[in-house]
């Protein structure tokens, strides 16, 4: 399974320098699929050294964010056949953790999108992450995920659908209270960080 | 809730491209001093303008799709923006103690 070939230093080095950048976009999407912060970072890290030990089979150069991310995906299922059960328990977990943002400062807003998104199918969900917050092509999310391009473009478009629809009805809502205001916040956020890329 | 699309619309914000953009830019010089531009100000006029621009011309349905797509590019920023509070985030040091015991037993095995 691992290639046991001696290796070239510098390779691991190059793999390892690549890799660092890459935890910060790894934990992001482990935390869209697991919600609990924990349970996320643990997936990221269990997605870390699996990429590590497969390392061999990496070629340089090539795209190694959507390596890392299938691999992560593939880790996130596979935990989630061997324990269906709990995987139940996701959406309550997640929905206790968005209430309880880990920034006191963070614009209320931001929940009422992850609320939202909890309610997606996961198929789209993923997709429109990977699509609309990862920065991957079609392409790529559809190799990520093992599936043709088409099906990742109609899940995106059905999902951006769905997450309006959510939006619009207030459906995401816990207590209806001065959603306007924290939109407004949110919006001013969005504003500066979208102007910084 | 509608609000969101209302200060969009507007064009008080820069991303929210299109054919509005022109108050946008103005109400930017107007606070570019302050270094923030507050929504506020310069919504409601705007929003009463379009909705009179709206009803009264031929192209209703040009119209409701821009709105469409001005929400779906709201959607959009707040989805990445989502997503770059987990980015920013400082790593934890276990990630990297991780890797660095990895390197370790790949030297000795």
């Amino acid at each position: 399974m691992v290639d046991r070939s001696p290796r070239d230093p510098a390779l691991d080095n190059a793999f390892k320098a690549e890799i660092v950048t890459l935890i910060p976009h790894l934990r992001a999407f482990a935390r869209t699929l697991c919600g609990d912060a924990t349970a996320a970072d643990d997936l990221a890290q269990d997605a870390m050294m699996k990429a590590w030990d497969a390392r061999a089979s990496f070629q340089m150069g090539t795209n190694m964010k959507a390596w890392t991310f299938m691999i992560l995906r593939n880790q996130f299922y596979s935990e989630k056949r061997r324990s269906w059960r709990q995987s139940q328990l996701d959406q309550e977990a997640a929905e206790r953790t968005l209430v309880a943002v880990d920034d006191p400062e963070a614009p209320v807003a931001l929940d009422e999108l992850r609320l939202s998104l909890g309610m997606l199918p996961p198929e789209q969900r993923e997709a429109l992450i990977l699509v609309g917050a990862g920065g991957f092509a079609y392409e790529e999310a559809a190799e990520i995920c093992g599936v043709a391009v088409g099906t990742v473009k109609s899940r995106v478009s059905r999902a951006r659908r769905a997450l309006q629809a959510i939006l619009e009805a207030g459906a995401y809502d816990r207590d209806g209270g001065a959603a306007g205001d924290a939109m407004r916040s949110i919006l001013a956020d969005a504003e500066r960080l979208s102007t910084a890329r | 809730m509608f609000d969101v699309f209302d200060i969009l619309r507007s064009g008080g914000y820069g991303w929210a491209d299109g054919t509005r953009r022109g108050a946008g830019r103005l109400s930017d010089q107007n606070d570019s001093k302050k270094g923030r531009s507050p929504p506020e100000r310069d919504a409601g006029d705007m929003i009463e303008h379009q909705s009179e621009q709206h009803s009264a011309g031929p192209d209703v349905n040009a119209a409701a799709l821009d709105e469409a797509r001005l929400r779906q590019q709201a959607i959009g920023v707040r989805l990445r923006q989502m997503f770059d509070e987990v980015v920013n985030e400082p790593v934890p040091d276990e990630f990297l103690d991780i890797l660095r015991r990895a390197d370790k037993s790949a030297e000795n095995g």
